[in-house]
């Protein structure tokens, strides 16, 4: 199915969908709020625009450096070229370990490279920890937000489906008492992991540190608690200072949820004694986006979600409509589209073009102009419908000498339409039009 | 100052009385305004919107040359603005970027007044409160206002500020400022459910209003094709405008 199915079924729930919006709206008028606050937000956003564009253009040189210097820091550096790849990696160092029990934080690429289903079927049990990853997992859902990954579920959802898996009382919708409930389910869990898997949000070249943003220090128990730390990061997370560090998480928090600092940000730089630190960094097509000229900004993205946010499209299609191998939103829509523009064309299409993702980015990324970019490169890949109305249009437009003859057309045809169709009214086609009509005022003169 | 006058397509065949306004409204503030009959029917952007930016190179060639005796061109879309000031040069073929290069500028109808007339105070009187629904590449692509996401944003709010000028109008600015309508061209069509669903929530947010206004009649069109009985009076600014100041415009 293609966004637009995806988002006429959203739509049928005309309540929810209502309700969805303004819940996420909420969070991009705490995030307007917050940065307001901040007296040079704008040139924060320029530095981190500028930084991220110079790491882009030598990444090779900062993830060596990274690399390098987490290995002198006593982790261990694994490659990953693809999400088979990383899925093996992370599957052998678990085998090696004879781990049966696994922690993870919130992770996008794991997700992305498809980690858990993988590690389930080596008979390895991966519980997500962030509260609304937790959720979805156990709703047998992916998350549709890049950082609220329930935010499509009510709380009388989360309910239900804690009385299932935590006989939690049902009918239960008290956040305090469902969160609550939560921790102490997963308290036990993390005493019981034998291994921790993280994200990473930002990784220092210049000194081989990994940087984690949670707000609920999930990944700092999955870290510290069992005796093997799992850290999978993209090629894309390199910053190359620490001095530049603060710029990058005043803008990740307030550009997410409005908060001026996630609450817990930990640096991870070398494993305890007795521990190991294994980090796994993955391409899987981010050098195919890094070649591409007009693409490679997306790579700057801090996955902030503040483009979703913002996005008038993705608040009434949710976060589902973009399918299950793209990110949501307008950052998903070009990822995506950088990498194969003709099977995600419907998601270049799944946006009006009105600019806010661009103008909210953090980074900068020309996300509009990437958009329509990307329109042209799946054009190809369009349905009949599509094409033949472009080919019409297209000799319409194109030909004014002959826009006369299809306006009276149209005014003729549009006698025998109906006043209505798909529930818009047709517009009146004014047979003469404005200019045709001006040549007569000015002769009369 | 010779302007060009510009009806985009779907003005010139859908709204034609926008254009027949803003005609007689620069007429009588003194302006010699002309329409170019050489002028292309469209600017391209729905071509280049739609992914085939190469069916619309013959337009900036034609556009600028029809265009070239003029001072200045005001064209009635903002969003057709936007095209031709910033994507024009780069659609071009090659052959026709000198006189692309040379052509006059072109400005939406608020820019004209603001800017190229110099108006603060705009004549006549508008007793209604009025809806200001700004066209997201007015707004974001030309900078005609401060958009809601950007932070400390100085830019002027031109079209607010002319509005609130008119004796008796009076300005209801709703909670979401600049929320888009759900037009958006080739998206009316492809994404009909969220294009309805979007259009029907900006008219609830503007729901009371005497008038709704934009900068951009393909956003009026869209509102209006959803045939809500509760939906304000629809007019574009020039159409507004000419209310304002009681010239006849015609049907």
């Amino acid at each position: 199915m293609s966004h637009p199915d995806k988002a006429r079924q959203f739509q049928q729930d005309a309540e929810r969908a209502g309700w969805h919006d303004g819940a996420v709206w909420h969070v991009r008028a705490r995030r307007d709020a917050a940065a307001a606050a901040v007296t040079d937000w704008n040139a924060l956003r320029d530095h981190a625009a500028q930084v991220r564009a110079h790491t882009l253009s030598r990444l090779d040189h900062y993830v060596a450096q990274l690399a390098d210097h987490a290995v002198a820091n006593g982790a261990t550096v694994h490659w990953a070229t693809d999400a088979a790849a990383l899925r093996t990696t992370v599957g052998e160092l678990l085998a090696k370990a004879r781990v049966r029990r696994v922690v993870k934080s919130k992770s996008m690429l794991t997700e992305e490279c498809g980690l858990n289903a993988h590690l389930e079927t080596t008979g390895v049990e991966v519980i997500d920890t962030d509260l609304g990853e937790r959720i979805v997992q156990l709703r047998g859902e992916r998350p549709s937000h890049i950082v609220m990954p329930a935010l499509h579920l009510k709380r009388g959802d989360v309910g239900d489906t804690f009385h299932r898996h935590m006989r939690t009382p049902p009918g239960e919708t008290d956040p305090t008492r469902l969160t609550r409930a939560a921790r102490h389910d997963l308290r036990g869990r993390f005493l019981a992991a034998e291994a921790g898997i993280t994200g990473v949000n930002f990784a220092l070249a210049d000194s081989g540190t990994f940087v984690v943003c949670t707000n609920e220090g999930n990944a700092d128990l999955g870290a510290h608690l069992p005796k093997l730390h799992i850290l999978c990061m993209g090629i894309d997370k390199v910053i190359p200072r620490q001095a530049d560090l603060p710029v990058f998480l005043r803008l990740l928090a307030r550009s997410a949820t409005g908060q001026p600092i996630t609450a817990y940000t930990s640096l991870f730089k070398q494993p305890a004694p007795g521990t190991e630190m294994h980090v796994v960094i993955v391409d899987n097509g981010r050098t195919t986006v890094l070649r591409d000229g007009q693409m490679r900004p997306a790579l700057g993205c801090i996955r902030c979600g503040a483009c979703l946010n913002t996005c008038p499209v993705y608040r009434r299609s949710g976060g589902h409509s973009y399918g299950a191998d793209s990110l949501p939103g307008p950052i998903g829509a070009v990822l995506s589209g950088a990498r194969d523009a003709r099977k995600h064309v419907d998601l270049a299409h799944a946006s009006t073009l009105c600019g806010s993702c661009g103008a909210v980015c953090p980074v900068k990324v020309p996300l509009p102009a990437q958009l329509l970019e990307l329109r042209r490169r799946g054009a190809g890949a369009d349905g009949w419908k599509d094409k033949a109305m472009r080919a019409v249009l297209g000799h319409v437009l194109a030909h004014p000498e002959r826009a006369r003859w299809w306006g009276e057309l149209g005014a003729r045809v549009q006698k025998v339409l109906p006043e209505a169709v798909g529930g818009r009214a047709l517009p009146e086609v004014s047979a003469d039009g404005f200019r045709d009509g001006v040549k007569g005022l000015l002769e009369g003169e | 100052m010779r302007v060009g006058l510009f009806a985009p397509c779907f003005v010139d065949r859908l709204a034609p009385r926008a254009a027949r306004a803003a005609w007689q409204v620069l007429r009588h503030l003194g302006v010699d305004v002309v329409v170019a009959p050489q002028a292309p029917a469209c600017c391209g952007q729905p071509l280049s919107s739609m992914g085939e930016p190469h069916r619309a190179r013959d337009l900036p060639g034609a556009y600028a040359r029809a265009h070239a005796d003029c001072d200045v061109v005001v064209s009635l879309s903002a969003s057709c603005t936007a095209f031709v000031r910033h994507h024009h040069a780069h659609l071009a073929r090659p052959i026709d970027l000198p006189a692309v290069d040379r052509a006059p500028p072109t400005r939406t109808f608020s820019e004209l007044l603001w800017h190229d007339l110099g108006l603060r105070t705009l004549p006549g009187r508008f007793p209604h409160t009025v809806g200001f629904h700004p066209g997201c590449h007015g707004l974001r692509e030309l900078g005609l206002g401060p958009c809601s996401e950007a932070v400390h944003d100085e830019t002027v709010d031109i079209v607010g500020a002319l509005l609130d000028s008119i004796d008796g109008l009076e300005r209801v600015v709703p909670e979401r400022v600049d929320e888009c309508c759900g037009f958006g061209g080739v998206f009316m069509v492809r994404e009909s459910a969220v294009s309805k669903r979007m259009g029907n929530d900006r008219l609830a947010a503007f729901q009371g209003v005497d008038v709704l206004t934009s900068t951009d009649p393909s956003c009026l069109l869209h509102l209006k094709s959803l045939r809500r009985p509760e939906a304000p009076r629809i007019l574009t600014l020039p159409e507004l405008l000419a209310d304002a100041m009681q010239l006849e415009v015609g049907p």
